[in-house]
């Protein structure tokens, strides 16, 4: 395991490289520049609380979006018949290949809530705001981790190319629900830009939060563990007949 | 003899790191800011973030000064085998944390458990329980020092009733620049600040032994982080899910409700440092096993 771990590692260098680097220059370009005094023009944009709460979990949800869109080449490195077979060969067997594979993404979703927790500590200084948003990255820490768990499966078992057509219809269902609950759901949350901020604020410290949302979110939570899991029991059988759809 | 002399050694140099390392800039901050509630704002973060890992730092320092290497490091996760103590590590003081809470309720509510609803609970407790575990990282600087470098010496040294006392004072009494301040108690009761530091000592002994009995068990610092990020995170969460909202959060006498729930706090102290020196014993004689 260990092995197989540091050759992912190793393999996925540059990827991992270019994850860390969008992560960090949207986070400075988004959470620091524009509190910088020579960009404010003399105005104190830390007056506005909620315009900097709200920059920061845009910069959080922007984090885990650049690892999901990611994500998908840490598969394509391995999509080789030789490989595949001299891996199940091995006393790793696939089983240790899927494992890794899981692992790596749970390393970098671990990498991307640290580095939010420690941008939010070293922003929050120049920010003269205390956002508080390591609660919300870590909520989006499972939420990454529930799309994977849908994810992944299919890339193992059809390949990236299978893997990326589930990536699309999962986006465009995720579109889709929104676009239907824009048309016909309650819009009352978004009646005025001000309320809507506020909400959010209030959310971030637990006020006025309704009790079945704590029990929905905890429940998520514990749900998106065990999907994760499951996946990956279901990656592990279907990891050979996928072996057949590679190109190469 | 030599041996024991560079543990105590490698101890020494630990225990000065960690703490100057800490209290430096504590006690900077608490010469200028005053109260604990002037040290939250923002300015401040950037520092804690150094605080909170010092105990880290000071054994990364501590290993390269005395050339100790990496061996007995606690960093593999060890999970086959030890899932059932990584479950333990996310239940078992969530469970603490309840009777807490009802002493709490009887102590001070007009109306115990008035606001109380099933749904919160119960989502409270699922939400607390599933992100302390990723948020353990933060947690983990202080389990790789405490629990896993300077725990296990001590033990060698001076033996685990020892170690699970003194290691506790000095785990406890590392906090004390927070605790003079009134992170841990406030600042508002009678024998102010040694009672806070007394009590705080002794919380960090009974929690310590949990800690280092979970270490022992998985060889690992991660269930040791996983819960502690728990009793971090759900004291303030099981308290909101269960006290009643009529309970004034300024007017709450943390102090004294701490003294109460101290009692089977330590009983759990005692109860973890009889199961390590069980371990202990068997690990010395296998025929008995």
């Amino acid at each position: 395991m260990k092995g197989l771990l540091y050759k992912e590692l190793m393999q996925n260098k540059m990827m991992l490289f270019a994850v860390g680097l969008c992560c960090i220059f949207f986070s400075f370009f988004l959470g620091i520049m524009p509190f910088l005094p020579f960009m404010t023009d003399g105005d104190d944009l830390s007056d506005d609380a909620s315009f900097t709460v709200i920059m920061m979990i845009f910069i959080t949800v922007l984090d885990y979006f650049f690892l999901l869109c990611f994500q998908g080449n840490f598969f394509q490195t391995d999509e080789r018949k030789k490989w595949a077979y001299f891996v199940a060969s091995s006393p790793e067997t696939s089983v240790g290949q899927v494992r890794s594979k899981y692992f790596l993404i749970l390393i970098c979703d671990m990498g991307v809530l640290i580095w939010t927790y420690f941008f939010e500590n070293i922003a929050n200084p120049i920010q003269e705001t205390l956002t508080g948003t390591t609660s919300i990255s870590a909520l989006l820490f499972f939420v990454h981790m529930f799309l994977s768990a849908f994810e992944i499966p299919f890339m193992i078992r059809f390949g990236t190319k299978g893997g990326n057509m589930a990536h699309t219809v999962m986006f465009v269902l995720l579109i889709a629900i929104g676009g239907i609950y824009f048309l016909f759901g309650d819009l009352s949350f978004f009646d005025s830009i001000d309320d809507f901020y506020d909400k959010i604020l209030n959310f971030l410290h637990g006020e006025n939060v309704s009790d079945w949302l704590y029990f929905w979110l905890g429940l998520f939570i514990w749900i998106s563990m065990g999907l994760y899991y499951a996946s990956y029991r279901i990656s592990c059988k279907c990891y050979l007949k996928g072996v057949e759809h590679y190109a190469k | 003899m030599q041996n024991k002399k560079l543990e105590w050694q490698r101890v020494g140099i630990f225990f000065l790191l960690s703490y100057a390392i800490a209290y430096i800039p504590e006690i900077a901050f608490g010469w200028k800011m005053g109260d604990y509630e002037n040290w939250t704002e923002p300015n401040m973060l950037a520092w804690f973030l150094f605080v909170t890992f010092s105990p880290a730092i000071a054994v990364v320092l501590t290993r390269i000064i005395t050339k100790e290497g990496w061996k007995d490091s606690f960093l593999h996760l060890n999970v086959k085998g030890n899932l059932k103590y990584y479950i333990l590590s996310v239940f078992f003081l969530i469970a603490f944390e309840l009777p807490r809470g009802i002493t709490a309720n009887l102590m001070e509510g007009e109306a115990p458990f008035a606001g109380f609803t099933v749904p919160k609970f119960f989502g409270i407790l699922l939400m607390t329980a599933g992100m302390s575990i990723p948020l353990a990282f933060i947690n983990f600087g202080e389990e790789l020092g405490w629990r896993g470098y300077l725990y296990p010496k001590l033990e060698k040294l001076i033996g685990v009733p020892a170690t699970v006392i003194i290691g506790g004072i000095v785990w406890g009494l590392w906090h004390a620049p927070l605790t003079v301040k009134g992170h841990n108690f406030g600042t508002d009761y009678p024998s102010y600040p040694y009672g806070g530091l007394i009590l705080m000592s002794l919380f960090c002994i009974s929690l310590g032994a949990f800690l280092m009995w979970l270490t022992k068990k998985t060889n690992s610092v991660y269930p040791a982080s996983i819960a502690h990020s728990i009793n971090n995170n759900s004291a303030g969460a099981v308290a909101y899910a269960l006290i009643s909202e009529t309970i004034d959060e300024d007017t709450f006498n943390q102090f004294q409700h701490s003294v109460i729930t101290m009692s089977y706090m330590l009983i759990m102290a005692v109860v973890f440092t009889v199961l390590i020196l069980k371990d202990s014993k068997k690990q010395k004689n296998p025929a008995e096993i």
